[in-house]
């Protein structure tokens, strides 16, 4: 368990240094691409999930077991629990 | 100093939101299950539902979802003030550690971290380590989350991973030289003003909704959105169109018409790349 919480750790310090470097940290990059004034944030999430998804598309075809844990899928609740986590996010930009 | 302690406040409301909202949602779970808001699990991915193999949709919509944003690029009207400021070429390291980076070598070392927590066998959700969080804390407590279940390796991953977050983050601010001065965010400030009972109760209410809003949805903006959508998981495209449709909304609301002055208001409060 030690072990794999100092992977974790390290995986959470880079994660944190890739988005504060990248200014996603940045209250006004994340209201400003909400408003639609500034896009960065949104080039940045949807850059990142877009190269993953070619990642994982890359090594089912060619056969390498890289496998993602897939969420499932509950109903209603991605809505409900969506428009929560929308209004606060759109409230204080984090 | 009071700036400084005002700006502590704030983040602490945001901080016990969060906390809040992973409690209420472990202590609201059987009632919601009761209420039919969550319907039995069922592995839902696009290549599932279209009976395809993974790489026939994940390649194609990969390349799609680059070229959209190399065409928002092109449209971000933020363009010109990021490019500005040239002049002469920055050193290496100024460019690595106090520039901001650019949206392309960001978000591929982002994804970098999202596949190599995949080939660890974890998952890169950060909201999703607020219950893993609070259940190792509150065990020797004598509590028992019942949405974590029993502590493994995965629950100590998992909460590791925020709690990495800070000083990962803190690291590269230190070495950014970003001042303290903007302790609270200017723009921020701007809507929501500067009355510190208003602004801690902005932060702990949003925080109480972004982590119950996650947990009930399944995912945050990193687990159903960037590391979600990769799995073409049919929940996590359903969480994350909510709530971005819904967080354009509410900041549309917020903002009213201070929206078209959005650059206006961010050049007149002096907020430079280095510091907002």
């Amino acid at each position: 368990m030690i072990e794999a919480g100092i992977k974790g750790l390290l995986m959470g310090a880079a994660a944190g240094f890739v988005l504060h470097r990248s200014g996603l940290t940045r209250y006004s990059r994340i209201a400003g691409a909400l408003l639609l004034q500034d896009l960065k944030a949104i080039k940045f999430m949807f850059g990142a999930l877009a190269t993953a998804m070619l990642a994982y598309g890359l090594a089912a075809a060619w056969g390498v077991p890289v496998t993602p844990r897939v969420n499932a899928y509950v109903g209603p609740a991605h809505l409900a629990g969506g428009l929560l986590f929308g209004v606060g996010m759109g409230a204080a930009g984090f | 100093m009071a700036r400084w302690a005002a700006g502590r406040l704030i983040v602490t409301g945001g901080v016990i939101g969060l906390l809040a909202g992973a409690f209420a949602y472990d202590l609201l779970s059987p009632a919601m299950l009761a209420w039919g808001l969550f319907s039995p699990p069922q592995s839902a991915t696009l290549p599932i539902v279209l009976n395809v193999s993974f790489a026939a949709v994940a390649l194609p919509l990969g390349v799609l979802i680059l070229l959209m944003m190399a065409l928002a690029d092109r449209l971000d009207p933020a363009r010109a003030r990021d490019a500005g400021g040239a002049g002469s070429e920055p050193a290496l390291y100024d460019r690595i550690f106090r520039r901001e980076w650019g949206w392309i070598s960001g978000s591929v070392l982002f994804a970098g971290l999202v596949v190599l927590a995949t080939a660890q066998g974890e998952y890169l959700g950060i909201a999703g380590g607020i219950p893993s969080f609070l259940a190792h804390v509150t065990a020797p407590l004598g509590y028992k989350f019942q949405t974590v279940g029993g502590l493994s390796d995965h629950t100590a991953w998992r909460a590791a991973l925020i709690v990495g977050l800070v000083p990962g983050a803190l690291i590269a601010a230190r070495l950014a030289r970003v001042s303290a001065t903007a302790a609270v965010a200017p723009m921020w400030s701007e809507v929501v003003g500067t009355s510190t009972a208003k602004r801690v109760a902005v932060t702990t209410g949003a925080g109480f909704l972004l982590s119950f809003g996650a947990m009930v949805g399944g995912g945050c903006t990193s687990g159903a959105f960037v590391a979600g959508w990769p799995t073409l998981s049919v929940g996590n495209f359903a969480m994350g169109m909510t709530f971005f449709m819904t967080a354009m909304a509410t900041a549309f609301l917020v903002y009213g018409r201070k929206r078209a002055r959005f650059h206006e208001i961010r050049a007149a409060r002096n907020i430079s790349l280095a510091d907002d």
